[in-house]
């Protein structure tokens, strides 16, 4: 990524030229008379395996149909690709996550989606029919947990404010707000002092007071495997999924969803305007929403179904949110909110932890 | 760009620009450039000019950017002292790279250009190694060393040098270490270059003169580099204040460069118009530094020339 000077400016502006130069013409792929052929944008990693495995695989030979995975960019570049693109075809059906996609459908940058396109919105959770405001069905969500080293602290941890015990200092790894898990322990932590994400105060206060606690400041997710490995890091907060995989390659880590409770983050699809197989896209969507793709994805990604039909065998349980009363615990913040709010967070957390870190010194 | 080039001619008329820019290009070189010329033009020039408009544009949040110019995204900038401290630090990392892997660089390069040893060619090979690894595997290949529990802490540790681990990473020293190794090869091809260029024979007329090999090197070969140093460095210098994946991965929220900043606007909070105004200052500084330097650069050879 660091190449000759002529390219870094290139790079720094990739998502505004891309968009320009390769979007218009030449990226038309080639219409398949037979098998309708459908561009879904997802993520990378274990959650593509899965979804191709899972999801696609079975979709292909049931609707007769071709997906084409793109992989690229978060939710956030994704949105930022839709935006820059506009009226040009990118993608018939994308992933975002929940704030995301309400600000693709204000700008109007989506179509609609009501149960007469799928069906089987009416099987979901109320929350997940209803956050989406019309622009897409929730289809899964990931609780923040708070994820320790379960060799070295001892007893597990039940409260959040675990992460501020004295006994933890520089084992604690914290992400950059512009990240959701820094994002979602800001909210946390203002909940705790008694504010939310409107006022924000608190929570600004409490992470001031974290800044002797941490050890890591990192930002994605994979970032942290490191870490984690070495025993650099005995606690941070962390997505439940993502964290549920690492248990499972074997790392001696636990996680909990803190006595004070969590956030969780929501995921949906949206199907964009300039999309050019429509049809197809609500089935696919629908067929996502089925209690067997679910089910499944839950079983492989620990992501939190929400059809509410959903059932997972007990050695699930504290491994996956199921259920109406354990999503019912889960706190949904103001998503709208927070996607007005967030740059001026950014610009905030930039210069208080800067100044934090100035003055411990 | 890059050293190697050959002493201008001893007959030239005292133009010494004229040796890097063509003034008697002949016309079928023009053609050669054509392919360039319209890479640059369509994936620099153009992206250039876009992302200079975006500049100008307002932003407002969780909306798309109302239509009007406006100049409030420089003013948010260079308005605020947090981020006029970041380019500042920005602009002093950058220098502190530089004059390091200059420094350190230099030895390694002379010892390539003058040794008579068998195993240079496997030296080379090593130097230019790791710039055939991704800099993201190269940074946490530090990140492993220097972890509180890394190799390094270790070491220190065990040899009783230190009775806690040094906090390499999340500092400046962190950041340093990484882009230090990041700029090294770029610093040792570009010197081997410019101290092979250097007539041996010069050397060679100097010992005969009486002086030591040390003298020889300071009075004759040292100074007849610097050209090509200044060269080097200028090109280390834009790398480093561009890098982003070293900061990102080792510095923290202590250490804020511009190119972090620039993602976090262009990818996270999307105020494409404030990203695109920090990516402008950035160019404006970096680019009028190297015109700076290489104005620098033509008076030092011109006098170079004239003694």
């Amino acid at each position: 990524m660091e190449r000759g000077a002529r390219t870094w400016a290139t790079i720094l502006t990739a998502s505004i030229a891309l968009a320009a130069l390769a979007g218009a013409p030449g990226r038309t792929r080639p219409a398949g008379a037979q098998a309708r052929e459908l561009v879904f944008s997802g993520y990378g990693g274990d959650y593509g395996e899965v979804m191709k495995k899972l999801v696609i695989e079975p979709f292909e030979r049931q609707f007769n149909a071709r997906v084409v995975y793109d992989a690229t960019g978060s939710s956030a570049q994704k949105l930022a690709k839709l935006r820059a693109t506009r009226d040009t075809y990118t993608w018939d059906v994308t992933v975002l996550t929940g704030y995301d996609l309400l600000a693709a459908g204000r700008e109007g940058l989506l179509e609609p989606i009501g149960a007469d396109r799928v069906p089987n919105l009416p099987k979901l959770h109320d929350f997940a029919q209803r956050e989406g405001q019309g622009w897409g069905p929730i289809t899964s969500v990931d609780p923040l947990v708070l994820l320790y080293n379960r060799d070295r602290v001892k007893p597990a941890p039940d409260s959040w404010t675990a992460l501020w015990d004295p006994k933890y200092r520089g084992k604690v790894a914290v992400s950059h707000v512009s990240e959701g898990k820094g994002l979602f322990l800001l909210l946390v932590a203002a909940y705790m002092g008694g504010g939310d994400e409107k006022h924000i105060e608190p929570g600004f206060a409490r992470l001031r007071e974290l800044v002797p606690q941490v050890g890591a400041w990192l930002t994605l997710s994979p970032q942290y495997v490191p870490y984690l490995q070495r025993e650099d890091v005995w606690l941070t907060p962390y997505w439940n999924g993502r964290a549920q995989l690492m248990i499972d390659q074997g790392l001696p880590l636990g996680t909990v969803i803190p006595k004070e409770g969590t956030l969780a983050i929501t995921n949906s699809f949206g199907v964009p305007k300039s999309a050019r197989q429509k049809t197809l896209a609500y089935e696919f969507i629908n067929f996502y929403l089925d209690r067997t793709q679910q089910e499944a994805f839950a079983r492989k990604i620990y992501y939190s179904p929400t059809n509410r039909e959903v059932t997972l065998p007990p050695e699930y349980a504290g491994r996956v949110a199921v259920g109406r009363e354990a999503i019912g615990r889960l706190r949904f913040p103001d998503e709208d909110y927070l996607a007005r709010a967030r740059g001026a967070w950014v610009e905030r957390w930039n210069k208080e932890i800067y100044d934090a870190l100035k003055y411990q010194k | 760009m890059t050293g190697g080039r050959p002493r201008p001619p001893a007959t030239g008329r005292g133009a010494p620009a004229a040796a890097a820019s063509g003034g008697r290009v002949p016309r079928t070189g023009r053609w050669l450039a054509a392919p360039l010329a319209f890479w640059l033009a369509a994936w620099f020039l153009l992206p250039v000019a876009l992302l200079l408009a975006e500049s100008f544009r307002p932003v407002v949040i969780g909306q798309p950017t109302p239509p009007g110019l406006t100049l409030a995204n420089y003013a948010r900038f260079l308005g605020d002292p947090f981020y006029r401290g970041t380019l500042a630090a920005t602009l002093v990392l950058g220098a502190a790279v530089t004059a390091l892997a200059l420094a350190l660089g230099y030895p390694v390069a002379y010892g390539l250009a003058r040794g008579r040893h068998r195993g240079r060619a496997v030296l080379r090979l090593c130097v230019v190694a790791p710039l055939l690894v991704s800099v993201v595997i190269r940074t946490y290949g530090w990140i492993v060393l220097l972890a509180n529990n890394g190799a390094v802490n270790q070491a220190l540790l065990a040899l009783g040098l230190v009775d806690q681990p040094v906090k390499f990473l999340f500092t400046h020293t962190g950041v340093l270490i990484g882009l230090v190794h990041f700029a090294l090869p770029v610093a040792i091809l570009s010197l081997v270059g410019v101290i092979e260029a250097v007539d041996r024979s010069l050397e060679d007329a100097a010992r005969g003169l009486g002086a030591g090999a040390w003298r020889a090197f300071w009075a004759v070969t040292f100074p007849l580099t610097l050209p090509g140093v200044a060269a080097g460095g200028m090109l280390i210098f834009s790398l480093t204040v561009a890098a982003f994946v070293t900061p990102a991965l080792m510095g923290g929220p202590s250490l804020i460069v511009l190119s972090t900043l620039i993602y976090q606007q262009m990818t996270v909070t999307l105020e494409w118009g404030f990203g695109a105004a920090v990516a402008t200052i950035l160019l404006v500084v970096a680019t009028g530094l190297f015109l700076a330097a290489q104005r620098g650069l033509a008076s030092m050879r011109g006098t170079g020339a004239a003694a």
